[in-house]
């Protein structure tokens, strides 16, 4: 961890710097794999089979140009709360304050997303092994998972990201051999039929394609918050770019895989709104074994998620407690598990309350907006960073190279995929926007009189350019 | 060197509504779209090959196709369909197969292909939408950039 804390004096108590570059990887992975077993397919719906992988290529364009900027900025800023704190360093305290909420929200409300879908998975298996429709009620279930996670991440981040690296691994695996059954006619002999199904078709045109933008998003979503764990890695230089790295490609061969397996057994009209979609493609593989491992496969990606998910936010809240852009009751560290022990008691209930909502579409667009917001700060966070240090004036881990073509190309996708928003949640887009707005002009008059000035710098930087 | 600011203490009762303004304002941005704005976009009735809709007397809206399917979508949202058959909803064998395996039948099959989104869109309102966008961008960015002097002034000293 820094020891660096917003009033610029040394904390009692740290973080622990207690994690490797698997539990980076755990972290990134364990929040995004879940996107495979749900939540992609909504792209399927929106532009069909072609149209969803056409889209996940593209939107896999934007996270490379995520990824490019990050690891240029992170490895020279490396603190808890990630692009938060990188904001506080480019471009002043507001613009920080919304950066630290598209984090916080676009993890609580996955994690919401997280567990309703684990509630759902409980009531499917609970039915399969021939339960009454509707006899099994899922919260139960779901409070019982939430408070295991909760104890958890309260106990400690090293157990956290242990369990979160095994139960990710069972759930990544799970896909590998599905798709290694259906290809190699193991445990099935259905065949993958993607000619047959139609998928060489773009029902919607183009158009479809940049629809179906919005939720290809979910392929990779949260994969950024690996740098939340900056104060807890052992070796930030080391443990960061591997771990984030490595994630990045274990996702871009999970999503190419997912899709190649849905799409060659499911009609893309029923695989469009489908809410397990691997799952149902070991349905019709005619295995038990299959249809046993999928499940559990995509319990545990759901688990690993809500586990990273609340994770990563409480760190964002932690942080921005302890700057006192929110209430400083948030910064405290458990004096023996060495967490932020109340911003994961606060959030967790906020979390359970989304999941419970019933709003899973309104849930997961929000997470989608919260997360593209903070992509769209990347391009203006990079032009700041480079103009206020040129490369020659502060030593920097790593230079991403073709500087501004990646900022360019990320600001354009972006664009792009906020009228893929604007398509399909037009009045929630500007519902967001709005609730965005009046929360900075909140902070403007109501929270940044308790901010200290000069501790919101930290790092051992010369003055910068301009100012 | 600008004076350093001290910042007020914030008591406990301050710090819990702000912490619960918050979170109530992020419901509410999650609720009153659903509720009021009609959020999601919309989806329209769908058959292959040529089209043609009516809305009879009853009220009810009337799609049919130049193969002789007819999608009948009554005033409360039932629906039916006239000369209905996997052939007519151009599902081919292997389509078909899938359908059945999931254990899915026709007339529910059919509810789900012949629903199609209508990206008809309003350029005004994404133009709108756009510089919406942009305009919270630039405030984020000018706003910040004055508490950011503040900052730079505190910590490393007034520019001489």
């Amino acid at each position: 961890m820094s020891d660096i804390t917003a009033n610029g004096a040394k904390p009692s108590i740290n973080l622990s710097k207690v994690l490797g570059p698997i539990h980076v990887w755990a972290l990134g992975v364990g929040i995004v794999l879940v996107g495979e077993f749900m939540g992609w397919n909504f792209s399927v719906e929106k532009g069909g089979a072609l149209g969803s992988i056409i889209a996940c290529w593209i939107i896999g364009l934007l996270y490379t140009c995520v990824a490019m900027i990050d690891s240029e900025v992170t490895s020279t800023v490396a603190a808890a709360g990630g692009q938060y704190t990188q904001a506080k360093h480019t471009t002043g305290p507001l613009m920080a304050f919304n950066v630290g909420l598209y984090l916080v929200l676009a993890y609580t409300m996955l994690e919401a997303a997280d567990i309703f879908v684990f509630g759902d998975l409980v009531r499917i298996g609970a039915t399969a092994l021939g339960a009454a429709e509707g006899s099994v009620s899922a919260q139960p279930f779901v409070l019982l998972a939430v408070s295991v996670l909760a104890f958890l991440n309260y106990r400690g981040v090293l157990m956290t990201l242990n369990v979160n690296f095994l139960i990710t691994a069972v759930a990544f695996f799970s896909i590998i051999i599905l798709v290694f059954a259906y290809q190699f006619g193991v445990f099935t002999s259905e065949p993958l039929q993607h000619e047959g199904l139609g998928m060489g078709g773009l029902p919607y045109g183009w158009m479809g394609v940049l629809a179906a933008l919005q939720f290809a998003i979910w392929y990779y979503l949260g994969i950024e918050g690996t740098c939340q764990a900056a104060e807890e890695v052992r070796s930030c230089g080391r443990s960061l770019p591997l771990g984030t790295m490595t994630g990045m490609i274990t996702l871009l061969i999970a999503a190419a895989l997912t899709w190649y397996v849905c799409a060659g057994t499911l009609p893309w009209e029923y695989l469009g709104t489908a809410l397990a979609p691997l799952y149902d493609a070991s349905l019709m593989s005619g295995s038990n074994f299959l249809v046993v491992l999928l499940w559990v496969g995509t319990v545990f990606s759901a688990l690993a998620s809500a586990n990273g998910c609340i994770n990563d936010a409480s760190r964002a809240w932690f942080s921005m407690g302890r700057d006192r852009y929110l209430p400083e009751f948030f910064a405290a560290v458990h004096p023996k598990y060495r967490t932020p022990y109340r911003a994961i008691l606060f959030l967790i209930p906020i979390a359970a309350a989304f999941g419970f909502s019933g709003l899973l579409a309104p849930t997961i667009t929000f997470s989608i907006l919260s997360g593209l917001l903070g992509y769209t700060f990347m391009p203006i966070n990079m032009f700041r960073f480079r103009g206020k240090w040129p490369l020659d004036t502060i030593k920097r881990g790593y230079v991403h190279p073709f500087h501004p073509i990646p900022s360019i190309v990320l600001l354009v996708l972006c664009a792009a995929t906020y009228v893929a928003v604007y398509l399909g949640f037009g009045t929630q887009l500007l519902a967001m926007m709005v609730f965005y707005a009046v929360a900075s002009i909140w902070f403007v008059l109501c929270r940044y009189k308790y901010v200290r000035r000069g501790d919101q710098f930290t790092m051992a930087w010369p003055r910068p350019k301009g100012y | 060197m600008a004076q350093r600011y001290q910042p007020p203490k914030q008591s406990g009762m301050g710090q819990a509504f702000d912490a619960i303004l918050l979170m109530v304002l992020v419901f509410f941005a999650l609720w009153f779209p659903v509720n009021y704005l009609h959020a999601g976009a919309a989806k329209a009735d769908w058959l292959p090959g040529v089209v043609t809709s009516e809305t009879a007397a009853d009220g009810s809206t009337v799609v049919s196709n130049d193969k002789g399917l007819i999608k009948r979508t009554a005033a409360d949202g039932a629906v039916t369909f006239e000369n209905l058959s996997w052939e007519a909803l151009e599902q081919n064998t292997v389509m078909q197969g899938q359908w059945q395996k999931l254990g899915i039948d026709l007339e529910t099959a059919a509810a789900s292909i012949t629903l199609r989104y209508d990206y008809s869109f309003n350029w005004l309102g994404l133009l709108g939408t756009l510089v919406a966008v942009a305009a919270y961008f630039a405030f984020l960015v000018t706003q910040s950039d004055k508490e950011y002097r503040e900052v730079i002034a505190e910590k490393f000293g007034d520019r001489r």
